[in-house]
């Protein structure tokens, strides 16, 4: 069953194309990782699927309805959520309350969001922070922060921005089996990430993502050897 | 007491610190307060009394002021235009009508609240954000004052003076001169107003608008909505700025467009929260404890200087320069406030 529908997304910046005529579907329960050289237009396509920008033409379709330019807090309460590549955390909250503050779309209560956000936070493995400032959190705790934010919005899709980038090797592993085990749980989830061994075990589909346009779409294995791919990499390495 | 009970886990599994106890304990420190504050007319002498209660209208309009710029995060450089439509209410009703001034206080502070709704949403419908929005909330007090100076109703710069009655009247808001009721009212104000301050950032509504303040784009991914609870700590700061206003009149038999509307106001409503901390509960209320005697301290020293200091005679202006003074070593020395500082010292 398709969840969530692209049609022509396009985005313009100016005289820039940052985005440029994306469509794709996404089933329940999916686990769709983007890729794509720097400025393919990956964050852009999430800004506009989950609201901070309005498509210039194209339309975003959630479960049926049509969501495109709808306000980013709408989106949210409709069941996309994304996360940030930088993290954005609310600095004068502690960890739970940060978690409190999404928990609270579906708990009114303060002890009931909180306890809400503290079972999040048991989730991602930062339970034992739940008390603490969000300024003693290290990057990879902020990183499993931002996840937790958005978990705790209770999300159909999740859309998340780069939640590896940042991270050293040993700390990668932990959060890959905790995405694996939410998409375990029959979470939707769109990734868009940079480290190739995560988006490899991840992925059951990849969309490769090349100067704001879709290069290609489909099973991740034979994805990466499509010579379109692999010349769209190249390249990237070549200029770097 | 309850102590046991309270260490209990809140459910099953979740430990006891969930249940959230911070608005309990602010509460129980606001009932200290109250009572101990509530026995200084005992001990004070007259002239105490009138600086005491100086000090409680300006802590009022401060915890109003920082609802907005503390909490909400939207810098009002202009809370006069709000004092002033409390204050200006209150005269009007009271003098052109004999409305009881309790009644006029509530109807002002709709007024000033509706008002700081509308100049806020405008100034947020058309992006304007930090030094220009604090600018444009200056312009309207400046805006209002001009108003208030050339509108026959409402006195020109002669202002109001409410009639003195023959008798004592709660409703009506007088009492004999030195009457202790004249300190209680205003801090039965502020009590309420610490309550609601404390209530509304414990609750919901109120973590969504800090979550806003610290991150607007963050809190808007999370189903928060912008405008919304951008607005409503501004309703209640301009209610609660506007009360402080119409108590100004009670006490002081008169206003006019400068105690209401000017700039000087819209100084003392943010320079006791920022002495003593902003976005805290507590802060505008221990900053007015210093700005408020401080201020009449310097307003005798130029009324009446002794030998050594003759040349303070006629000089006009001096507590803003005391304040800025003040505003810079604090700013430097406890960028949080006294409150803030303090707190987060403990903290550790």
């Amino acid at each position: 069953m398709t969840l969530l529908q692209l049609e022509g997304l396009t985005r313009h910046f100016g005289g820039l194309k940052a985005v440029e005529d994306v469509s794709l579907e996404v089933g329940q329960g999916e686990f769709l990782g983007i890729i794509g050289p720097n400025g393919a237009g990956k964050t852009t396509l999430f800004s506009m699927v989950s609201g901070q920008l309005a498509p210039s033409s194209g339309r975003v379709v959630f479960d049926g309805q049509d969501i495109s330019g709808w306000p980013a807090d709408k989106v949210a309460h409709a069941g996309l959520v994304r996360t940030f590549q930088l993290m954005r955390p609310f600095g004068s909250m502690s960890v739970v309350d940060n978690v409190a503050v999404a928990s609270h779309s579906h708990h009114r209560s303060r002890t009931a969001a909180r306890r809400h956000a503290l079972g999040v936070l048991e989730q991602v493995h930062l339970a034992d922070d739940a008390q603490r400032d969000t300024s003693s959190l290290t990057t990879a705790g902020l990183k499993r922060l931002e996840l937790a934010r958005a978990l705790a919005m209770e999300p159909r899709v999740l859309l998340l921005d780069e939640v590896l980038a940042g991270l050293v090797p040993a700390e990668r592993e932990p959060m890959i089996e905790t995405l694996r085990a939410l998409h375990d749980d029959g979470l939707t989830i769109l990734y868009v990430e940079h480290i190739m061994a995560a988006i490899m075990a991840l992925s059951k589909r990849l969309l490769v993502m090349h100067e704001g346009r879709s290069l290609a779409l489909g099973d991740p294995q034979e994805i990466i050897h499509d010579p379109k791919v692999v010349e769209a990499y190249l390249g990237e390495e070549q200029k770097a | 007491m309850s102590v046991t009970t309270e260490e209990k886990p809140a459910s099953s599994g979740a430990p006891g610190w969930v249940r959230d106890r911070t608005a309990r304990r602010q509460f129980v420190a606001l009932a200290v307060f109250v009572v101990v504050v509530g026995l200084l007319p005992l001990g004070l002498t007259d002239r105490g009394e009138s600086i005491a209660v100086q000090t409680l209208i300006i802590a009022l309009l401060s915890v109003g002021w920082n609802l907005m710029s503390g909490y909400g995060g939207l810098f009002s450089f202009g809370h006069a235009a709000f004092f002033g439509i409390g204050a200006y209410t209150d005269a009007y009703l009271v003098v052109e009508h004999g409305i009881s001034p309790w009644i006029a206080m509530v109807v002002g502070a709709l007024l000033a609240a509706v008002a700081g709704t509308l100049i806020a949403y405008l100034c947020l419908r058309y992006r304007l954000a930090g030094a220009y929005f604090a600018l444009a909330t200056f312009a309207f007090a400046q805006l209002f004052l001009l108003v208030v100076e050339n509108v026959d109703a409402l006195g020109k710069t002669e202002g109001f003076n409410l009639p003195i009655l023959p008798d004592e009247s709660f409703w009506m808001m007088q009492f004999v001169s030195g009457s202790s009721m004249y300190f209680w009212i205003p801090l039965g104000l502020l009590a309420v107003a610490l309550a609601v301050v404390i209530g509304f950032t414990n609750s919901r509504a109120g973590q969504r608008v800090q979550a806003v303040r610290d991150d607007e784009t963050a809190a808007e991914s999370l189903g928060i909505s912008i405008m919304k609870y951008r607005l409503i700590p501004v309703a209640l700061s301009c209610f609660i700025a506007a009360v402080a206003g119409a108590y100004y009149t009670q006490y002081y038999f008169f206003v006019g467009p400068e105690q209401a509307f000017g700039a000087k106001v819209s100084v003392e409503a943010i320079v006791p929260a920022v002495i003593g901390g902003i976005g805290t509960v507590w802060g505008p209320v221990i900053g007015a404890l210093v700005v408020g005697p401080l201020a009449e301290l310097i307003a005798e020293l130029l009324r009446d200087p002794p030998q050594s200091l003759s040349f303070l005679q006629g000089l006009t202006g001096l507590d803003i320069v005391v304040y800025s003074v003040l505003l810079i070593a604090i700013v430097i020395l406890m960028p949080k406030g006294i409150y803030g500082t303090i707190r987060d010292r403990w903290k550790r």
